[in-house]
């Protein structure tokens, strides 16, 4: 029996600006199951990263509904929404995202911190990921002091610090260069292979070749 | 999670240090002057509360009504407060102050010391006020003639050692006393100082006698303080309700006599020092100041959290994308909420902080200022719990903050660094409010101030009707000498080229004058005025460059002038009601020999009071000097010299007339400047957050003033365009002030009897001192805002 980790039925989001209303995605049926490795590919501006986020329940749709792990997620709360994604998901975007102000250990560390995990766990867990990205020596480090691979890296290890279930890139390789960008998707692989599931979007043919499936929006719907 | 909360926010304020340095520094500035005056007004609130019998003593005095005259005594017959007390239960004891006039000399040995406030006193004296002693007991202090008790303080300046029991000292040249007992020091903040207490059996024999005797003149002559006490289940009511019975027995005849009415003030220890000024008694205090401080304070302090605001959600447009990544990562609104006031209190204990440094660092040109140790006292009765207070009003406004800011928006749009259009707009909107509240504030400050300092100018400034300049007053204290050495000691002053003129008085202005009660017939009908008395020589009125508006000087080649003439002010005129022209006129068989122009000798917080000038040279007073010279020390060193060999062993004193006459208005100067300090602070602080709103503002328009600059704008249009809303925001700030400050000046200016007009200029003024303040807060920036490259600019979005 196949084990969905997300389930959408005729999900849309518009948005109203004063004069004019524009559907970024429209009637999405979409599910996929656990362990996968979806990519959305499409033209700009077809609503690809309005339906990242919707999926990532950092934005909420104007209609239909969305199920994530069995949880119907259309009446929660802010609250309800952050504790969900809390633990469960983990972002990577094209521009990194990283707090300016916090140094990469730091950064590594906040969702741990939000999830109310204790000091020297959270130490642990941390010092152990950044190894395994090769970054340990970096981590009383700031952003600016590093590479955008090097960045990227540092926030695709806060997107996994806490295992999440569902891992959601946004154009991770946008703002790199082919090694850098190689070595990040070679990394998403590796956690699709530990079983993590990954919804990416992307422009790039080559990276989306990386996924199981590849889902092709047009106009805010699914073409293919 | 705290600490990450610290370190997040610590490391948030060190790598935004315009946001941290303009935020710490203003509330720095406004704890600083909250802590100041905080302990400035507890002390002035805490006058007379030194003894633990301070909410059961009263003092008495007396408003004496005759038909068109009221005055109201301090000092009273000294009858009255020892047989209320065995007629009025309610009184459980009692105690008198007989004042000595003027400065005593102290002879210790061979040392000579002078002593204001030494007062001959009943030995119930600590019962109604329990001093502490540190040597003697209170029972046997002050029992038997010759003893007196003092304060360690004069027991250290005499002997050298507290423990002075025993030791001797001779009073104004004759009066041998022992010391009996030796007390703690009181506060400053005292209105009568107990440092010299003598036993009331060491007066003059005769006197006593006279004190002591029965008839009902003996209840009015104002002669000693009275202070009750009550028991602790009585109140001041019943003391009311039992008077007029003891009036009729013991008062009413010599009422009669006087055809005055009489009736008895009870004044609770705390509002001493803070009633109207009466004759007879010591300079008071003005609680106005104190709540026009207050009114300061929490002007500063409002300025200030507004000030914050500001900066905070000026700050917010750069921090909404950190915010985001938060969300993002699983942080509820409950962790922005804590994260941004465990931001809010690093900000403000740091703060609190710097205050303490700065109120330390100025403490002590504050106290030159202010001639005075007031700081100190406040101190230690509770800053602490004022800065608890302070900590909770700002935690709880931050935290109010940020459920108006709305920073919990949807967390994508944060990310993009978007909190959307109206939470930008209504940022803003809270941002441009706060600005006008800020400057409103400062001009209601700034008008007050103004206001305020212009009215002590006039005080300053004000037609006494007498020059100034150049006087120096010789204090005689010739008690017991010769008239001939004050005669002698004024020649011999005269030969000095630097010296101009010389001439007797016996007070100089400011100083309580004696009065007399005359009789006059006023329209066929006998009427009583009490009059002040100024006792001068024939050369004082040329002296001191008075002009007379009828009649003539004392003339000392015509020997009846000094029985039988007087000279009156011009406050005399109607007071009297004996017409407009006085001279010729008779009171009492002395005939008025002239008026003066003016002659204004009282403060001016009171009307002029009616004075009385009479032809006699004394031996206790002033020799008054003008000085024909501007080198001021080779002056006072012959004049030093002079006084010297007439009077040995007696210490020289002196003082200039312009200062004395500025020393009348010396709370008055004090409280200006200080209210003038915390505006310039006011202004300081309102331009800090002016400053991070039009950081905002800036980067709101960033785009619209690139799309004007591509359009043709010249870069002083942007200039006008931005300063213009600048102008609308003070236009409005001005209105609303209008009719605070109105109602604040009116109050105030209330406390004086000669008084300025409100003059609406002030208003406009404290509006452009605001203007120019904020444009010149923000001219640079603006400057620089115009100045970009449109194309960077436009960019930007």
């Amino acid at each position: 029996m196949k084990e969905y980790l997300i389930q959408t039925h005729k999900l849309t989001r518009s948005f109203v600006t004063e004069e004019v209303e524009t559907t970024a995605v429209r009637n999405i049926n979409l599910d996929i199951e656990k362990g996968e490795f979806v990519t959305i590919m499409g033209p700009s501006g077809c609503g690809k990263s309005t339906l990242l986020n919707l999926l990532g329940l950092i934005d909420r749709p104007t209609s239909g509904e969305y199920a994530f792990n069995g949880t119907g997620a259309g009446a929660l709360t802010e609250n309800q929404m952050t504790r969900l994604r809390r633990g469960n998901m983990g972002f990577v975007f094209q521009n990194y995202n990283l707090v300016d102000e916090l140094n990469v250990a730091e950064n590594v560390e906040l969702p741990l911190v939000f999830m109310g995990m204790g000091r020297k766990e959270r130490k642990e867990r941390v010092s152990e990921i950044l190894n395994r990205m090769k970054m340990g020596h970096r981590s009383n480090h700031y952003p600016r002091q590093l590479s955008g691979g090097q960045q990227q890296r540092v926030a695709f290890a806060r997107a996994i610090v806490n295992q999440p279930l569902l891992l959601l890139a946004d154009e991770p390789t946008g703002n790199l260069d082919s090694k850098n960008g190689m070595l990040i998707l070679d990394l998403l692989a590796e956690h699709n292979r530990h079983g993590g599931t990954i919804v990416m979007v992307t422009h790039s043919q080559k990276d989306a070749s990386y996924a199981h499936r590849i889902i092709q929006l047009l106009d805010g719907a699914i073409a293919s | 999670m705290i600490r990450t909360y610290i370190t997040i926010a610590v490391k948030y304020l060190v790598r935004q240090p315009s946001y941290s340095v303009l935020s710490i520094l203003g509330f720095a500035l406004a704890f600083a002057s909250v802590f100041f005056i905080y302990s400035h007004v507890s002390y002035q609130s805490s006058f007379d509360k030194h003894v633990d019998t301070w909410d059961r003593v009263y003092r008495l005095s007396g408003a004496i009504n005759l038909p068109d005259n009221e005055n109201i005594h301090a000092l009273l017959g000294p009858r009255l407060s020892p047989v209320m007390k065995e007629e009025i239960p309610a009184i459980e004891q009692m105690t008198r102050l007989l004042p000595i006039e003027e400065k005593c000399i102290i002879q210790v040995d061979k040392q000579v010391f002078f002593e204001e406030q030494v007062y001959y006193t009943d030995s119930t004296v600590f019962d109604v006020f329990p001093l502490q002693f540190l040597y003697g007991t209170p029972q046997e202090a002050l029992i038997a003639d010759g003893q007196v008790v003092i304060a360690e303080s004069i027991a250290k300046k005499y002997f050298g050692t507290t423990d002075a029991i025993g030791k001797q000292l001779t009073l104004n040249n004759h009066k041998k006393l022992e010391v009996t007992g030796v007390t703690k020091d009181l506060p400053d903040n005292v209105h009568h100082n107990m440092h010299m207490l003598l036993s009331m059996k060491s007066l003059d024999p005769d006197v006593l006698k006279r004190m002591e005797s029965g008839e009902s003149e003996n209840y009015w002559r104002p002669s000693v303080y009275h202070f009750i006490m009550l028991g602790k289940q009585n109140s001041v009511d019943e003391v009311e309700t039992a008077f007029p019975a003891f009036y009729e027995k013991y008062m009413d005849e010599f009422g009669t006599f006087l055809k005055a009415e009489f009736k008895l003030i009870i004044t609770s220890l705390p509002d001493l020092h803070f009633t109207p000024q009466y004759s007879y008694d010591l300079p008071k205090g003005n609680r106005t100041y104190s709540y026009l401080l207050m009114a300061a304070g929490v002007f500063l302090l409002l300025i200030a959290l507004l000030n914050y605001i500001n900066l905070l959600s000026a700050s917010m447009a750069s921090r909404t994308r950190s915010l985001g990544i938060f969300k993002i990562n699983g942080a509820e609104r409950s962790h922005v909420y804590k994260l941004l006031i465990t931001e809010s209190l690093i900000v403000i204990i740091i703060s609190a902080g710097i205050a303490w440094f700065i109120l330390t660092g100025v403490e002590a040109w504050f106290m030159e200022q202010l001639g005075g140790a007031m700081l100190k006292s406040g101190f230690r009765t509770g800053s602490f719990l004022v800065l608890i207070l302070l900590v909770f009003a700002a935690f709880t406004l931050s935290f109010l903050l940020s459920v108006l800011s709305r920073v919990y928006g949807q967390p994508i749009l944060l990310l993009k660094g978007d909190a959307g259009r109206s939470t930008e707009r209504r940022r803003y909107g809270l941002g441009k409010g706060s600005i006008i509240l800020q400057f409103t504030l400062s001009i209601i400050l700034i008008i007050s101030s103004l206001l305020i300092t212009k009215q002590v100018q006039y005080l300053l400034k004000a037609d006494t009707g007498y020059n100034t300049d150049n006087i120096v007053q010789v204090k005689l204290h010739a008690e017991g000498l010769p008239l001939e050495k004050i005669l002698s000691f004024k020649q011999e002053l005269k030969k000095s080229p630097m010296v101009r003129e010389t001439a007797y008085s016996s007070n100089v202005p400011g100083e309580a004058l004696g009065t007399s009660h005359f009789k006059l017939d006023v329209d066929g009908q006998e009427a009583s005025k009490i009059v002040s008395l100024l006792a001068i020589d024939a050369d004082y009125i040329p002296l001191m460059q008075m002009e007379l508006r009828e009649g003539r000087n004392f003339d000392p080649a015509r020997p009846t002038d000094p029985q039988s003439g007087l000279i009156l002010n011009e406050a005399c005129i109607g007071f009297l009601g004996l017409g407009d022209s006085l001279v010729g006129k008779r009171i009492q068989q002395i005939e008025i020999l002239g008026v003066l122009k003016s002659g204004k000798y009282n403060s001016l917080h009171d009307n002029s009071r009616p004075v009385a000038l009479y032809f006699m040279t004394g031996n206790r007073g002033y020799m008054n000097v003008k000085l024909n010279t501007t080198d001021l020390p080779g002056a006072l060193e012959y004049i030093q010299k002079s006084y010297e060999t007439f009077f040995e062993n007696i210490p020289f004193e002196y003082s200039f007339l312009d200062q004395t006459v500025e020393e009348m208005y010396r709370n008055d100067i004090n409280q200006s400047k200080l209210l003038g300090v915390f505006t310039i602070l006011s202004i300081v602080i309102a331009n800090i957050g002016l400053f991070g709103l039009v950081a905002l503002l800036n980067r709101k328009r960033i785009r619209e003033i690139g799309i004007r600059k591509v359009n043709g704008a010249q870069k002083w249009q942007i200039v006008m365009l931005l300063g213009k809303q600048l102008m609308v925001w003070v236009a409005i700030a001005v209105v609303i002030s209008i009719p605070v400050t109105w109602y604040i000046s009116r109050l105030w200016l209330q406390n004086f009897a000669t008084r300025i007009t409100f003059s609406w200029w002030i208003i406009p003024l404290g509006g452009l001192i605001i203007l120019l303040s904020a444009l010149l807060t923000t001219g640079l920036m603006t400057l620089r805002a115009s100045s970009r490259n449109p194309v960077e600019t436009l960019r930007y979005e």
